[in-house]
């Protein structure tokens, strides 16, 4: 059934100063672009760096570290990571990673930090592929850490990045993060699949049900969500034989989407899914229902 | 589907209720919330996603990603080309260099350079009032750096912000300096200890307008720094200074044109003034929560030096003050 909802809206986005008690703003102050799309980013890989290198843990915004760590992709999706680097690595060996949609590298930079919480030294080649819109700001954060890294813009050829995905250890696709980034981004997940990558983590934000897989985000982007049995069919090339596994998850920013008064559902869960590893205790993703909630988060 | 219009939810303040003058100026207690809001045809909210709420995030966050642009390789490139001026500061390549705190660092490098060149290019130590992760500290080095030169070779520096965050991100941000060539101080910007002459340059962008003591602030930095400070300031038209409260619901103090001429006087120095942005143009315009048009008339920021040396360069402006040193 097509969305044919429609509805004119006024948005705004800010610093609203309210009088206590009050419900209409006395002030607002909009926030500047680089505020809204760059700034949480960047602070919370400073965050997890500081947390790495010792300098504070204590940091005022190690709350808000504290507020997400379970609930955003990134830092779920690193200890996931983690769990499937560590049994098959040793410490000084070279562990090859590519990242489609990586932003400025949070999730490399929670990875590491998980790595190096469990005492495994190796050393991480990150390949982060995106939009150009991120590039500098990835390659400038990245490049003050001893491990490698490097920004491919998706644009490039296709069969390189077909390649890299081949020959990389893990491959990444971040696609719950892909939705929060500015520019087009033209990688679909079928593609990543289609190189047949050794082991394979997946970020998405997943609908409820087929009717109501169209959504609009704060940033006025409308996008179309998988299902989960669309998600285990994508990821099918390389799980076939084994279990899709993974994690679904009410994810606490589900406000990033518009509600969709006309859908009967409208609840959509964020879901991570492994494809070459086994991760216990992921569970099957092809019979785990929308509203499992089950209680690994990942933790090591 | 939605479609989507910008829209400004305090037309309250464009009718003018909240005016200085009118009988709703008041002491309250303010609720101050960052969020997408998103309205129907009615005004009601239709949707809200809150933001992080801690005003640190924000500032590192931009100043970090300042710091990645003022980095790019090809900014470099077009400076090295272009060489280090007004002009090649008003680009429409880099419009990060167009904006004010470029400018403040174009004549503090030349003031720099002024003083190297007078006294065999001594290296010279810089006192960074309300540092954030010191992102002045890079653009220096970028200019200098196409002067073969680089800020660790000329520069002391010592940041001062009162945020662990930024101070935090500011050594993450600038590794392998000697405490030396790069220190960091945790303080409020006017709670601070201070020697007589231990700085030769000082700076602070934006900073002491809101510390708790702005005029504390400004006096420390002239107690302190022997040669010169370039500040960003906001300064009033009116003849005397005024106390306003800002979107954070920090006080903020816009200093008069008077009160500049009187610290100048007090520590024999001559204050210059460069340009003049009227707050209306500045990148926050609405920075300041019920103000009136009578107030904010004649407000805006002003590149201020306060100084000591014989020579200025750039041609600035001397407002009034001594020189004869």
């Amino acid at each position: 059934m097509m969305n044919e909802y429609k509805k004119e809206l006024g948005w705004s986005v800010g610093r609203f100063v309210y009088q206590r008690g009050s419900s209409a703003p006395l002030h607002f102050m909009e926030l500047q672009d680089f505020h809204v799309d760059s700034a949480q980013g960047m602070v919370e890989t400073i965050v997890l760096r500081a947390i790495r290198t010792r300098l504070q843990s204590d940091l005022p915004a190690g709350k808000f570290f504290e507020d997400t760590k379970d609930t955003s992709w990134n830092h779920i999706a690193a200890r996931i990571a983690a769990k499937i680097i560590m049994p098959d690595f040793q410490a000084g060996q070279h562990v090859r990673i590519v990242e489609i949609h990586s932003g400025i590298g949070v999730l490399f930079e929670a990875l590491k930090l998980n790595l190096e919480h469990e005492g495994l030294q190796v050393f991480l080649d990150h390949i982060g592929i995106g939009t150009d819109e991120y590039r500098r700001q990835y390659e400038y954060i990245q490049s003050l850490d001893e491990h490698a890294s490097r920004y491919l813009e998706e644009a490039e050829r296709e069969d390189e990045i077909v390649r890299l995905c081949q020959r990389a250890d893990l491959v990444v696709f971040n696609g719950a993060e892909a939705l929060t980034h500015r520019g087009t981004q033209s990688i679909d997940l079928a593609r990543i699949v289609a190189a047949m990558p050794k082991r394979l983590l997946v970020t998405s934000w997943v609908a409820s049900n087929e009717n109501e897989t169209n959504r609009t985000t704060i940033k006025r982007r409308n996008v179309q969500l998988p299902i989960v049995s669309e998600l285990c069919q994508i990821l099918s090339p390389i799980t076939e034989g084994t279990q899709p596994i993974g994690e679904l998850t009410d994810g606490a920013f589900s406000d990033f989407f518009l509600p969709e008064p006309n859908y009967e559902d409208g609840k959509i869960r964020f879901a991570i899914a492994c494809a070459g590893s086994d991760v216990s205790p992921l569970v099957d993703l092809r019979s785990a229902p929308f509203e499992f909630k089950s209680d690994f988060n990942g933790h090591l | 589907m939605f479609n989507f219009k910008k829209v400004d939810p305090t037309p309250l303040r464009k009718r003018g209720s909240l005016d200085t003058d009118s009988a709703s100026q008041q002491l309250m207690a303010l609720d101050i919330v960052n969020k997408y809001v998103f309205t129907d045809e009615h005004g009601s909210v239709f949707h809200e996603c809150e933001l992080p709420a801690d005003a640190d995030i924000y500032n590192c966050g931009g100043y970090a990603d300042k710091v990645a642009k003022y980095r790019d390789p090809q900014l470099y490139d077009y400076l090295k080309g272009e060489g280090v001026s007004e002009k090649s500061l008003e680009s429409d390549g880099f419009p990060i260099l167009a904006t004010q705190s470029p400018k403040l660092d174009l004549i503090l490098f030349e003031m720099i350079k002024l003083q190297r060149r007078q006294n065999g290019n001594v290296r010279v130590s810089l006192f960074d009032l309300g540092c954030t992760v010191a992102e002045h500290y890079d653009l220096l080095d970028v200019f200098f750096q196409t002067e073969d030169d680089s800020a660790a070779n000329v520069l002391d520096y010592t940041g001062l912000d009162q945020s662990s965050l930024v101070l935090i991100a500011a050594k993450i941000l600038h590794p392998g300096l000697s405490d030396k060539q790069f220190s960091l101080v945790k303080a409020e910007g006017s709670q601070f200890e201070i020697k007589e002459n231990q700085f030769d340059f000082g700076l602070s962008v934006g900073v002491v307008n809101h510390v708790v003591d702005p005029h504390s602030a400004i006096r420390k930095l002239l107690v302190g720094c022997r040669l010169g400070v370039v500040m960003l300031l906001w300064v009033t038209k009116h003849q005397k200074g005024t106390w306003l409260l800002n979107h954070s619901g920090i006080p903020f103090y816009f200093f008069s044109q008077q009160d500049l001429c009187d610290l100048a006087e007090e520590f024999g120095m001559t204050v210059y003034l460069g340009e003049f942005t009227p707050q209306e143009d500045n990148s926050q315009p609405r920075s300041f929560a019920g103000v009136g048009s009578e107030i904010m008339e004649g407000v805006g920021s002003y590149q201020v030096v306060f100084s000591k040396m014989a020579q200025m360069p750039m041609g600035l402006h001397a407002l009034s003050g001594n020189n004869d040193e």
